[in-house]
Parts: C-alpha cells; structure tokens; sequence
C-alpha cells in the first residue's frame, strides 16, 4: 500500500535564529518551535497525540528526550521516539510520523528539534569513544566534509568558485527574508573567494553559521487537514539511502563513493510518481556547500559529477531555472538542521512567501543529510520528501 | 595561533578496537583478514561487512598507501594543535581507507594518489604511538 498523499504537513514554525540566545535552553527551543508550529495549524496542544523529536547530541548521555518534550508541552501523547540521523532527521520524522498516522498509533504528530549550541548545563569537552579521528585532529563536520569536497574536486574538477555560487544563491535569498541569521549582509562571490581558510578547500563562506533555535512541523492525515485552516500541504514521496562516503568499510566495486545516495531520490519520483521537470523548487540539505552539490546528484537533477558547472550562472537562485533553499538555507537562514527547508518549502506551497515567491509552486522537493561525523566510519544518511499542494 | 592549547586526545579503545591499538604501540598497523573470503577490513569490526563470517586473523599492514584526500585545518575547533596542519584519508594497499596525518612533507605538496609508507609518531608529550604516514621513497 502506497502512503502517497495519505498525510498532509498542516503547520510550520521556527523560533528565532541567533548566532548565541543564552535566553533558551535546548528542551525551550523544542518547546517554544511546537508551540509556533501548532499555532500555525490553527490546532491546540489537545489536538496532538504523537511527538518525534532530533536527538540533541549536544545534551551529551541523556535519555527520553520526546517523551520529556511530549510532557512538557502537556500532550497526551500515543507515539513518541527520539530519532537520530542529525541532518536527515527532519525528514525522517515527517515519514515517520506518517506512517505512525498510517499505523492508526496517532493521528496528529509535531515533528520538533531544540538546540543551544553552549548548554551551560552541560560540561565543556570532548566525547570518548572518537579513537580514529579525534586523535588526528579531525574534530567535528568541517575536515570530513572537506575531503568530501576535495575528492570531488578531484574526480570531477568542481571549482571553489562552484562552491561559492551556492552560498551566494543561499545569501541573496536570505536578503530576501528578515527572520534568516544572514539578513541584511548581503554576499558576493569575490567576498566566498576572499573569505578566511577554514578546512582547507573550505572557506569561512562554505560552512554554515552557528545557530541557536528550535522548529517544528504538524503532520496530520489528510482527512483531517482539509478541515484546517491552510491548504494541505500532501506528503507526496520519500525515500532514504544510508552509507559511509570515501570510508565504506565494504565497497562495492559496482557502486561509486558518489552514488551512495542515488537510491534515496530515486525512491521519492517513484513513490510520488513525478519526475525533476515537475519541481518547482527546492530545499536541499546545506550545511557546506559541498552538500548542496551531493544533494542535486542524488536528486537526478544532474548527472553525478555535474553539479559544479549546473550551479553556475544563477541556476538555482529565483529566477532560475531551479530555484533552491529560498529562505537562505542552512548556510543563510541559518543551522536549523532541515527544519527552515521543510518550513520554507510548505510556505512556498501556500503561497505566502511575498517577494521571494515562486510563481505558482505547485510541488517541492527537500533533502535532509547527516549523521556521524568523528566515530568511524563517518557514516551519513540522506532522506527525501516531495510534498505537493 | 592559539595561545592556549589543550593536551591531544588519545584514543579510547573499545573492546573491538584494543588489539588494533595494542599493535600500534608495537609499530605494527594490524588489519582483520576474513578467513572465509579474504576480504581486508578496517575499522576493526566482529564479522566481515562483505560476507558477514565472524572468522578473521590479524594480519600486518604492508604499509604502503596512497592519498585518497585531505584537508588542512586553519581554524581548529579544538585548541590541540598547532595551525595549519593536514588530516588525510588515505587507501592502504590491502583496501581499506583510514583517517591519518601525513607528515614528512609541507600541506601545499600533497596531491591525490601521492605514494606514502607507514610510520609511527608519538602523540605530543605523551606515551602512545599512532600511525601515520609519510611520502614514499623512490621505488
């Protein structure tokens, strides 16, 4: 049985996004996005029996953190889990919570992430258990990610400056929202090319900001959404691919390191039964700009190895061809781990993105990329929806 | 650049990981061979991940390697080392690919598929030997 259109994304909210807000603890950013979120979908906190949530890694070993927020938030809930895929779990939680729906578990779920980057409740240090990064130095996302870059590099010649033109299309879009962290810092291609080295071939312009903040999404069925006060947004098709890029520990010789994800885009155009010419916009998973450019890959959008000159010329800022992450994107609007490309992407459906609308945005398609960085192998997850109006 | 800095980290081996790191501080880079396949992996894991056979030996790494890629780090987030310095991935003759730093050679001069032997370095002002690697000679 397909699950095509059988649930429908009915409320969207993200808190405001800082670079430090030492006003919120990583439990009241969850809180307060639920709360935009189901304000949004015209429901009340009664109407909710289901939470998923992204395990804040940076709570360090804590545990029952959907069942906490579910009690917190004071619902009454039949189904909540605490899901981690970090960068992928936002989408992860909206097929989850679908297929919850599906499952007759609950009917109503708000899909939510929190996070203080500097919880002063939790100690300053390095987690154990890294023995085969950490102690060459390789600390968090930007090294790995970076010789994902380099390696493409490589095996492709895709430039810095391709790089560069994705965070300028994130920025010129974030110009055009007054909640995204980059607002009103506008960004050209000279300023990612003069910018400072941060994990070389990485510069300061490639990697994302930090950001405080908290969002959430309400999934209901879609018997239920037509009776609420926004147009249904319909889950149309997802999918899902797992691996261990450049560090497979069984490669296989008929599978390139770059097609690992292929399967994840794949699944999604079959499930929804649309092809890339149906999409009218995107939001795909940025933190670096080197992801944009895997996402486009495992979305079809490009041949793999073609996503460096496809990015080129304004091809995926508005008014292109493909407009992508109009709300400024991970690396614009900032770190909302997938959340602000699930919200912007909703809005673009209703319509009610003003200046920066795409002229009737029928159908969307969203990526959301993460996982393990430093514990080996790093092993990274891409998740997929296509939703439609 | 950073003033203050902290001491390196070492590993923590797991109980899968602890004879691989025994073999380090015997300058021997040590990889499971499945009995069953054949097969060479690395990280060290309790069955093979090409035929699932739990049967495997130790064996010695030839030590010869090539870069795969790398990165330099110019703004650590972890005040351990000093910048700019290199993190490599390199593909092990045997197959398996491993995180390391090459040393022996300036950043600017590595290059992808660029020939390097195994050799074994002190972690900074501390008693454990990690594996690492360094520009092949001639051969």
């Amino acid at each position: 049985m397909s699950l095509k259109d059988t649930c429908a994304i009915v409320g969207v909210g993200l808190t405001k996004l800082a670079k430090k807000n030492p006003e919120r603890s990583t439990m009241g950013f969850a809180l307060e996005g639920c709360k935009i979120a189901i304000e949004d979908a015209r429901l009340t906190k009664d109407d909710v029996d289901g939470l998923l949530l992204v395990h804040p890694s940076q709570q360090g070993e804590r545990h029952g953190f959907a069942g906490r927020v579910a009690d917190l938030l004071g619902i009454s809930s039949t189904f909540t889990a605490t899901v981690d895929c970090g960068g992928a779990t936002p989408i992860v939680l909206v097929q989850m919570a679908t297929m919850a729906v599906n499952a007759g578990m609950c009917h109503t779920v708000v899909c939510c992430y929190g996070w203080q980057n500097n919880p002063i409740d939790v100690p300053l240090g390095l987690p154990p258990g890294f023995e085969f990064t950490l102690t060459y130095g390789e600390v968090g996302a930007n090294p790995f990610l970076a010789q994902v870059a380099r390696r493409h590099m490589h095996d492709f010649g895709t430039t810095s400056r391709q790089l560069g033109a994705v965070a300028v299309a994130c920025r010129k879009h974030a110009n055009m929202n007054p909640n995204a962290q980059m607002y009103g810092r506008p960004m050209t291609l000279e300023d990612h090319q003069n910018s400072r080295l941060i994990a070389e071939p990485f510069r300061l312009l490639d990697c994302p900001p930090w950001t405080d903040g908290g969002g959430a999404v309400v999934v209901t069925s879609a018997e239920r959404a037509k009776d609420l006060k926004h147009r249904p947004i319909y889950i149309s098709g997802w999918g899902q691919a797992h691996g261990a890029p450049l560090l497979r520990p069984w490669r296989r010789p008929e599978v390139s390191d770059w097609d690992v994800w292929k399967k994840a885009g794949e699944m999604a155009f079959r499930m929804a039964g649309v092809t890339q010419k149906d999409i009218d916009v995107c939001g795909l998973y940025d933190a670096f700009t080197i992801v944009f450019l895997l996402q486009l890959e495992a979305g079809g959008f490009c041949k793999v190895g073609e996503s460096g000159p496809f990015v080129e010329d304004g091809r995926v800022e508005l008014g292109g061809e493909l407009p992508c992450n109009t709300a400024g994107g991970l690396l614009s609007e900032g770190h909302t781990f997938g959340f602000g490309h699930i919200a912007e992407a909703v809005r673009q459906l209703r319509g009610d993105c003003g200046e920066r609308q795409v002229k009737d945005a029928e159908t969307a398609f969203i990526t959301g990329f993460g996982g393990v960085v430093n514990e080996y192998p790093p092993t990274f997850s891409l998740s997929t929806l296509i939703i439609r109006r | 650049m950073a003033e203050f800095k902290l001491p390196q980290p070492l590993p923590m081996p797991s109980e899968d990981s602890k004879p691989y790191w025994e073999g380090c501080q015997r300058q021997e880079l040590l990889l499971q061979r499945c009995d069953d396949c054949g097969y060479y992996r690395l990280p060290p894991s309790v069955l093979c991940p090409k035929c699932m056979s739990m049967n495997a030996q130790l064996t010695k790494a030839s030590g010869k390697a090539k870069v795969f890629s790398w990165e330099v780090t110019h703004q650590a987030f972890y005040p351990a080392w000093d910048t700019p310095f290199n993190v490599a991935i390199v593909e092990l003759e045997e197959g398996p690919r491993m995180h390391t730093n090459i040393v022996g050679c300036k950043n600017e001069d590595i290059y992808t598929d660029m020939p390097l032997e195994l050799m074994f370095e002190k972690v900074e002002d501390q008693d454990w030997l990690l594996p690492k690697f360094k520009p092949a000679q001639q051969r």
